[in-house]
C-alpha cells in the first residue's frame, strides 16, 4: 500500500515539471538600452539576435551582449519577426505589409486579403498565417487557396486583437491576446482543436513559441511567460527579471524573452 | 477700393489660418501595450492631415497637430478614437488663435449608446488596493469608469458593452490579485501581493 502512494506520488511530482526534474532558471539579463523591443529571432549559426525596435521604427542586429552590431533598416513599426529555413519574415504593422528578407534581398510579400495592422507572420513550407490585429482574423493561405478565418468575439475560433502566430506540426497556434489566451488550429481544415490559458490569470497574452517540449506564452501586463504542455497544463511561470514581455523564443535549452519595459531580453537556461 | 481691402483682408486671413496648428491633446483609456498604442498611432496617421502624432503609453495620452484650416471638431476625434478600439476619456485643444477648448468625454453614461453601469464585489483592504484594482480595470478595452470602494468592497464600471463584457473585467481584476464575486485571483499572483493587501479570502 505504501509503495503504491510512494509511486503515486513521485509520478505527481515528476509530473508537475518539464522534463523530468529540469526547470527553466533565469541566467543573464542582455541590456537594450533604448531599444523598444517587440519581435525577437535568433540566429544560432552567428549568435546573434534580429530584433524589431518597434518605438524606433527599425530592426536591427544584436549581439550577445546587447550592442546593436547592423541597423538593418527602417520600417513603420515592426512587429514580430519569424526565422524560416534561413529566411526572415516582418510583420510592419505601421504600413501593413509582411516583409520577407532573404540575405540582402528585401520584398514586400503579396497577400490574399489587405491586412489592418498586421502584427505577426509564420510560414509552414507553402503555407502562410499573419495575424490581422485589427480585422480580428487569421489571414490563412497557400498555393491552392485563401483560407482566412476569425471574427472579433470571445467564443472558440474567434478572436480579440490576435498578436502571434506559430506553425507547428500540423497545427496553428495563436496569441490572442486581449481574450488573454492561446487558441490552437487545425492548420489543414482550420478546425479549433484547444484553447489555452484562459484561466491563468494572463492580461494581454503578446506572443508565443511552440517545439516539441511545450507552448510558452508571454503575459505582458503581469510580466510572466507561462509554459505549457501540449495538453495544456501549466507547468511553470517565469516572473524573475521579465517586465513588459512581447516575445519568447527557444534556442535548445537557453530561453530568450524580450522585455519591453526594461528594454532587454532575458536568458532562461533549463536546468 | 474697398473691394481691394476685402480681398487682401481675405487672402491675408486665409494664409494666416493655413499656416496656424491646432495642437490636440486627447487621454485615453485602455492603452494597455505598445500594440495599442501604434495602432492607435496607425488610425491617426491615415488622415493626412494630421501631422507630429506622439503617444504616450504610460500616461495613456495621444498628442497631435491639425491645420487650423481643417477646423477638426471633438466628434471627429471621437470617432478616430473609437475606431481604433479605445475609448477617449478628455479632449482638448489649444487652437492656432491661441484659444482653449476641452471636454470630457461621456462623462455620464449615454442612455442611447452602448454603455453599461454595473457593480460588482472585489475584495481588497488599502489604498494600494484601489489602484491596483481600478488600473486592472481601466485596462480593459472599452471601460470607460471604474471606482472601487474600499468600505463597500465593491467596483463601480461604466464599460462599452460592444467592446468588453463583465466577464472581462472580472477576469482583469482577478489577474491583478483580486478575487471578485465571480472569479478567483490565481493563487501564485495573491501570493505576491503587498503585506497589508493580503485581504482574507473567502473560500
Amino acid at each position: 500500500m505504501s509503495a503504491t502512494v510512494l509511486s503515486l506520488f513521485l509520478w505527481v511530482l515528476i509530473s508537475c515539471v518539464p522534463n523530468g526534474n529540469e526547470h527553466w532558471q533565469f541566467a543573464e539579463t542582455i541590456p537594450l538600452e533604448g531599444v523598444g523591443i517587440i519581435g525577437l529571432e535568433y540566429h544560432p549559426e552567428k549568435d546573434l539576435f534580429w530584433v524589431s525596435d518597434g518605438d524606433n521604427n527599425r530592426l536591427i542586429k544584436v549581439d550577445n551582449e546587447g550592442k546593436t552590431v547592423e541597423d538593418i533598416h527602417q520600417f513603420s513599426r515592426p512587429m514580430h519577426l519569424s526565422y524560416r529555413d534561413e529566411i526572415l519574415y516582418l510583420a510592419e504593422y505601421g504600413a501593413d505589409r509582411i516583409i520577407l528578407i532573404d540575405g540582402e534581398e528585401m520584398v514586400s510579400i503579396p497577400l490574399p486579403r489587405a491586412p489592418d495592422a498586421p502584427s505577426s507572420i509564420d510560414v509552414d513550407g507553402n503555407r502562410v498565417a499573419v495575424a490581422d490585429f485589427y480585422n480580428h482574423r487569421i489571414i490563412l493561405w497557400d498555393e491552392e487557396g485563401d483560407y482566412s478565418f476569425g471574427v472579433e468575439g470571445n467564443e472558440d475560433g474567434q478572436f480579440h486583437y490576435p498578436t502571434q502566430v506559430r506553425f507547428y506540426n500540423g497545427k496553428l497556434f495563436v496569441a490572442d491576446a486581449y481574450n488573454h489566451r492561446i487558441q490552437v488550429f487545425d492548420s489543414n481544415d482550420r478546425s479549433h482543436l484547444q484553447t489555452i490559458g484562459s484561466d491563468d490569470g494572463m492580461n494581454a497574452t503578446t506572443g508565443l513559441y511552440v517545439d516539441e517540449d511545450g507552448i510558452y506564452a508571454t503575459d505582458f501586463e503581469n510580466s510572466r511567460v507561462l509554459i505549457y504542455t501540449h495538453d495544456g497544463k501549466l507547468v511553470q511561470i517565469l516572473e524573475e527579471n521579465i517586465d513588459k514581455p512581447t516575445a519568447v523564443i527557444k534556442h535548445k535549452n537557453t530561453l530568450f524573452i524580450a522585455n519591453y519595459g526594461e528594454q532587454s531580453i532575458s536568458r532562461f537556461q533549463l536546468r | 477700393m474697398k473691394t481691394i481691402i476685402l480681398i487682401i483682408a481675405s487672402l491675408t486671413l486665409a494664409l494666416t489660418l493655413s499656416a496656424q496648428n491646432d495642437h490636440f491633446t486627447v487621454r485615453v483609456d485602455g492603452l494597455g501595450c505598445p500594440f495599442c498604442a501604434y495602432g492607435l498611432e496607425k488610425k491617426f496617421k491615415e488622415v493626412k492631415e494630421i501631422s507630429d502624432i506622439e503617444v504616450n503609453l504610460e500616461k495613456g495620452i495621444l498628442t497631435y497637430r491639425v491645420p487650423s484650416s481643417q477646423q477638426m471638431e471633438f466628434a471627429e476625434v471621437k470617432k478616430l478614437v473609437d475606431d481604433a478600439g479605445y475609448t477617449p476619456i478628455s479632449i482638448s485643444v489649444e487652437r492656432g488663435d491661441g484659444t482653449v477648448e476641452k471636454e470630457d468625454v461621456n462623462s455620464k453614461p449615454n442612455k442611447d449608446s452602448n454603455m453599461e453601469e454595473k457593480t460588482i464585489g472585489v475584495l481588497g483592504n488599502c489604498g494600494m488596493c484601489k489602484d491596483r484594482i481600478e488600473k486592472a480595470a481601466n485596462g480593459v478595452r472599452g471601460i470607460q469608469r471604474a471606482e472601487w470602494s474600499v468600505a463597500d468592497q465593491t467596483l463601480k464600471v461604466v464599460y462599452d458593452a460592444e467592446k468588453t463584457s463583465i466577464d472581462a473585467i472580472h477576469k482583469a481584476v482577478a489577474a491583478a490579485g483580486h478575487d471578485t464575486d465571480k472569479v478567483k485571483a490565481p493563487n501564485k499572483v495573491y501570493n505576491n501581493l503587498h503585506q497589508c493587501c493580503k485581504y482574507d479570502r473567502v473560500n
